[in-house]
């Protein structure tokens, strides 16, 4: 790995598993995922390194198959189980709910929208999403508004459904 | 311009239009009340989906852990090179956020209020007007258009003051002042209330206009009891309290041509100072969003049984709530990378809670911080409602780490100067300490 690569992969890794674990709900699998973003950056170095690397990391994301969601879902079990602090029962319990219910909203976009979102909050600004998922710049304002609204719609009638449940 | 679309208001949010473009906006913002309540509600899902994805970190210690996990598996690929970072400049601090001026909007109950008000005052100059013709008249001998009593017209009896050169009618057209001191030469202490009155700069508040006018009603006692309906009207201004509380001792009935004068110089005076009182209002429309938000709030919990407020009532306006940014004093929202870059590793972060968001906040906030640089804030929320803020700082070589009084947790973590505060206790919050990574 030359130094620009390194100095790409200290700068961008971070960002990226977080992305995919928004994306994906795995950490393991977020984490192969961009390991393997960076092992195609170093046979093809980018000219425009942000935009291409989360380009990548999104084509993997759609080509991975299911079967690599179950099997990372399985490690990240075990994962738990092995090393993870344990905070505050109540407070897991809580977030948990909390995560799942925004994780759940987050699926009912459609793909674009879910993908803009996510790379708005990596710090995209509209020329990097527009770059990265093959939009025209002004369309992103329009796909960010619609992605928002939906999200938000989504987790609120999660928690009303929820709240007439119990 | 043709309505505000979605996507448009969410770049003008993103910071993503030219300073035409928002300028361009920003008027049409001004006229458009519909595109004004829009915006409020995309700022709201705006905030609300922000603060939903984000809530989505990594499990375990967030984004340190993330940080971290990446580095354990950056090894499994190659031994990690370490690059010579150069810290990224520090971005200048700014005094607070950059102001976003927003017209105002007011609704249609809004606009009609103020369209009426103007009106109500006309009407009620005419009607002085035309008393004040009616009584001259009388006075001159002629039968009056209107029926009038016998007993005050019939038999004027001129009193000191009304010996005294009078301005007729065509006075009215002038300024309320002088009428005003006409109709009470008789009264000395009215003369230098009324100048000083009549000097007050248009950019009087409301608040002082409406003392003023309190002031005003020691002088106006003595109108007769024919007029109080009239001083009635004009009190409509005063909250019902005030009136309430007023004492109106029974004066003995003067001659109604006099009273009349006064009730026409009153009313003048009046018209003069709600157009100051609108002037005002026009140069003060600084637009900012708390107003706003607090208007939408009224107009949407109309209180059932409020008094209607007249134009020129003091304006009593709840406190504005402040927004998470303000009450965390951030003045810039940043992400993990920035935060990352400020302190030249990894945010810590507490354990087991989701921050709402984190920013940049002044030194001069945080504790014992070097007040020349801003501090990484890391802002949570607990049940309450009450915000936590963890502040943290790149130690310079020489910077002081001793502990801060007030019993708040201050410490260091390898280079990185911590700084636990917020609006719960430092009992909690030193408990809190023992859970930041």
């Amino acid at each position: 790995m030359t130094a620009d690569l390194s100095q790409l992969f200290e700068q961008y890794y971070p960002a990226l598993v977080r992305m995919l674990y928004r994306r994906t709900g795995d950490r393991d699998r977020a984490e192969d995922l961009a390991q393997e973003t960076f092992a195609r950056a170093v046979s093809a170095p980018p000219d425009n390194p942000r935009p291409w690397l989360f380009a990548v990391a999104l084509n993997l994301v759609r080509e991975d198959g299911r079967r690599t969601v179950t099997r990372g879902r399985r490690l990240e079990l075990l994962r738990n189980e092995q090393d993870r602090p344990a905070p505050g029962p109540d407070v897991e319990v809580v977030r948990n709910e909390d995560t799942a219910r925004v994780r759940a909203a987050l699926g009912t976009l459609n793909e674009r929208d879910r993908e803009a979102l996510l790379l708005k909050a990596e710090g995209f600004n509209y020329d990097e999403i527009a770059a990265t998922l093959g939009l025209a710049k002004g369309a992103v304002g329009t796909t960010l508004a619609r992605a928002r609204r939906r999200l938000v719609e989504a987790y609120r009638a999660q928690e009303r459904g929820e709240h007439v449940a119990s | 311009m043709s309505h505000l679309d979605e996507g448009t208001l969410h770049a003008l949010l993103d910071g993503e239009l030219e300073m035409t473009e928002v300028k361009e906006i920003q008027a049409h913002l001004g006229s458009c009340s519909a595109c004004g309540t829009r915006l409020r509600q995309v700022k709201e899902f705006y905030a609300e989906a922000d603060r939903l994805v984000g809530s989505l970190e990594l499990p375990g210690a967030g984004a340190a852990a993330a940080a971290g996990g990446s580095r354990s598996r950056a090894a499994t690929l190659e031994p990690r090179t370490e690059v010579a970072r150069v810290p990224a400049p520090l971005p200048p601090t700014p005094e607070g956020p950059p102001p976003i001026f927003l017209p105002d909007n007011p609704d249609w109950s809004e606009r009609t209020r103020r369209l009426i008000a103007p009106m109500k005052w006309a009407a009620l100059l005419v009607l002085a007007v035309g008393a004040g013709f009616i009584a001259s008249e009388s006075r001159r001998g002629r039968p009056a258009a209107v029926p009038f009593d016998a007993s005050d017209t019939s038999a004027p009896v001129l009193s000191a003051e009304e010996a005294t050169p009078q301005p007729d009618s065509g006075a009215l057209t002038g300024s309320a002042d002088q009428l005003a001191a006409s109709g009470e030469s008789a009264r000395p202490a009215a003369g230098p209330s009324r100048a000083a009155q009549s000097q007050t700069s248009p950019l009087v508040p409301r608040g002082e206009l409406a003392k003023s006018k309190d002031s005003e009603e020691g002088l106006l006692d003595s109108a007769t009891t024919a007029n109080d309906e009239t001083v009635e009207l004009a009190e409509g201004n005063k909250p019902a309290a005030a009136r309430r509380s007023t004492p109106r001792p029974a004066q003995p009935a003067q001659p109604a041509p006099n009273a009349v004068r006064t009730e026409a110089a009153k009313a003048l005076e009046d018209l003069d100072r709600e157009r100051r009182a609108q002037r005002a209002a026009a140069a003060t429309a600084a637009l900012d969003s708390a107003r706003r938000r607090d208007e939408a709030t009224a107009r949407q919990a109309p209180s059932k049984g409020a008094t209607v407020v007249t134009p020129a009532a003091p304006q009593t306006t709840a406190p504005p709530q402040r927004t998470l940014e303000q009450r965390a004093d951030t003045y810039m929202r940043i992400g993990l990378d920035e935060a990352a870059r400020q302190l030249g590793r990894p945010v810590h972060v507490i354990e087991g809670l989701s921050p709402l968001f984190m920013g940049l906040a002044q030194g001069r906030t945080s504790p014992g911080a070097d007040t020349t640089r801003p501090v990484v804030r890391v802002v949570y929320q607990d049940a309450q409602g009450r915000l936590i803020l963890l502040d943290q700082q790149r130690l310079r070589p020489g910077q002081d780490t001793t502990p801060q009084a007030g019993g708040q947790p201050h410490w260091t973590m390898g280079e990185i100067l911590m700084h636990l505060h917020g609006e719960i206790g430092p009992d909690v919050l030193r408990t809190m300490r023992a859970r930041v990574r």
